[in-house]
């Protein structure tokens, strides 16, 4: 139990990919970002990291509402978040998502994919998925795209 | 209080109930002590590294889900955890985002395009609110409670623990109630006063049927009933259970529905061996009104003092009065005495004693209260203030008042 854990949160949150959000938060300094994490740990770490607003459970709804709507309005350019944003929260203005851990599940993935595709006029929106090689993730992830909105693409 | 999944059980034909630890097995007290040993060497540090030690103890044992019931005991029952930071967090985090936005994106090193780093952006705020900048970081989130830091641990001994995981096993039972039967009897009526009160304060559903002699039988609403399908009341009934376990005298019958559907029964009664942790309030009441009882035998007075728990209807609610006074001539009084009480329990004693409108109803009130004689304007029955001692005169004076007929009708 105890070298699962240890041995997904190695795949799943690893220091390189905190280098490889740096690089994805440089390329985007003036888009709205969304940064996707699995576990409440990382979504913190990020937090403490890049001095970004994060939204978890634990994030009350008073303090949760003030976060998306100076996301919205551009008084904040970056969040980041677990699984509570997966679905059912409207955020039009985010046009980049980072998915730096996820589930396999398609479901959660075209969620998150649909946060950052609001359609809008001349709005272009980028997902960035950061997985680590040879590890189980990569499996996930090649679980998780097994979905229309890819097949087109 | 342990959730459910950390209830273990054992089912036999109809019955099921908890697998209970043997608290005199060396293993267990070992582990208790292991485990004791862990939240004092933590204290002062935040809940996520007592956390991070208590996995790493648990290892590849086999019975983690007594461990992980063991601490969180600890944890709930015996730890105070508190929030450090010299500045509320959300007001920190609202600082420190809002300065980020203006040099976003924060960057770990300069260079020539970033020419601010993260520590720059730590060291200003820091400057504002004269901490350090290491402080601005810790105290981030300093409310999540994985930071909340572990303040006094209250160590109790391995036994103890023990017994109180073997209380709690009993008390997750209840979870999944769908009806409780209580039989409680020969109890001294300060301790049947003391269970009616748990089972009011926790708005239990009940029906009470018996009397002080021959015992009372309670029927309790579980959680699972048709009537009352949530958590919360759950939990009131697993709180409540220590409570019963006060009583000298009681045994207990409830219809746990499984998750599967079936229904099993759980049994408990005082031969168990579970040990209450709530505390005997029945002490300092006894000891007062005991005083009281034996002094009043000598006063000069017709009237006759009644040990009786009568339950005394108060339209909406009822009331429990410590004594019952019955007089020759068919008149029946009530004393009730306020001695100890926290302010807002006394604040609705006196609102419910206004609703009531009884003058059969004498009240005696410590002095050691912060009440004034002002506060029975509207209470219509007799009001006195004693200081250690309660005085017979000063309740038969009060009781002579009483008209004749008594107004007074008990109810079952």
């Amino acid at each position: 139990m105890q070298a699962y854990r240890r041995h997904r949160q190695i795949a799943l949150g690893t220091t390189a990919k905190l280098r490889v959000l740096e690089d994805i938060l440089k390329a985007h300094p003036r888009d709205r970002v969304l940064i996707f994490t699995n576990d409440n740990e990382t979504v913190y770490q990020i937090a403490c990291t890049f001095l970004v607003p994060a939204i978890t459970h634990r994030t009350r709804t008073k303090e949760r509402k003030g976060i998306l709507q100076a996301f919205n309005q551009g008084d904040y350019l970056c969040l980041v978040t677990s699984k509570v944003l997966n679905e059912g929260v409207n955020i039009p203005e985010a046009n980049v998502a980072v998915v730096l851990s996820g589930s396999g599940t398609i479901r959660e993935h075209v969620q998150r994919l649909g946060r950052i595709l609001r359609h809008r006029q001349g709005k272009e929106a980028v997902l960035y998925e950061v997985v680590s090689k040879d590890t189980v993730e990569d499996r996930i992830s090649d679980r998780r795209r097994r979905h229309e909105a890819y097949e087109s693409a | 209080m342990l959730t459910s999944d950390l209830l273990l059980t054992r089912s036999r034909g109809p019955y099921i109930a908890p697998r209970y630890l043997d608290v005199e097995d060396p293993q267990y007290i070992a582990l208790a002590q292991a485990l004791i040993d862990l939240y004092s060497a933590h204290q002062g540090e935040p809940r996520q590294q007592l956390q991070r030690a208590l996995d790493l103890h648990a290892g590849d044992r086999t019975d983690y889900r007594v461990q992980r019931g063991l601490a969180k005991l600890l944890g709930d029952d015996y730890c105070e955890f508190y929030i450090d930071s010299p500045q509320p967090p959300e007001e920190l985090r609202h600082a420190v985002f809002a300065l980020a936005r203006q040099h976003h994106p924060v960057v770990r090193e300069t260079s020539l395009i970033y020419p601010v780093k993260r520590e720059d952006l730590l060291e200003q705020i820091a400057r504002k609110y004269h901490i350090s900048s290491s402080a601005v970081l810790d105290g981030l989130y300093a409310d999540l409670p994985t930071n909340h830091i572990l303040d006094t641990f209250d160590a109790p001994s391995p036994h103890q623990l023990l017994m109180r995981y073997n209380v709690a096993l009993a008390q997750a039972m209840l979870y999944r109630c769908e009806i409780l039967r209580l039989s409680v009897y020969r109890n001294l009526p300060v301790r049947y006063k003391q269970l009616f009160k748990f089972i009011k304060f926790y708005r239990l559903i009940h029906t009470i049927e018996g009397d002080v002699d021959a015992g009372y039988e309670i029927g309790l609403d579980g959680p699972v009933s048709i009537f009352r399908h949530s958590q919360k009341y759950g939990l009131q009934m697993a709180v409540f259970l220590p409570a019963l376990l006060l009583c000298t005298r009681w045994s207990l019958q409830a219809d746990v529905l499984r998750k599967d559907g079936r229904r099993q029964q759980f049994v408990l009664d005082d031969q168990s061996g579970l040990v209450s942790h709530y505390k005997d309030q029945t002490l300092y009441d006894s000891l007062l009104e005991e005083t009281f009882a034996t002094r009043f035998a000598k006063a000069k007075t017709q009237w006759q003092l009644e040990r009786e728990s009568e339950i005394v209807n108060l339209k909406e609610t009822v009331m429990i009065p410590d004594f019952t006074f019955r007089h020759p001539d068919g008149r029946i009084a009530f004393l009730e005495i306020m001695g100890y009480w926290r302010p807002e329990y006394l604040r609705r004693k006196l609102d419910k004693l206004r609703q009531a409108q009884r003058r059969d109803l004498i009240v005696a009130v410590s002095s050691n209260l912060n009440v004034s004689q002002d506060d029975f304007t509207d209470v219509p029955g007799g009001v006195f203030f004693f200081k250690n001692k309660i005085q017979p005169k000063d309740v038969v004076h009060l009781l002579d008042q009483i008209e004749q007929p008594a107004a007074g009708q008990p109810i079952e």
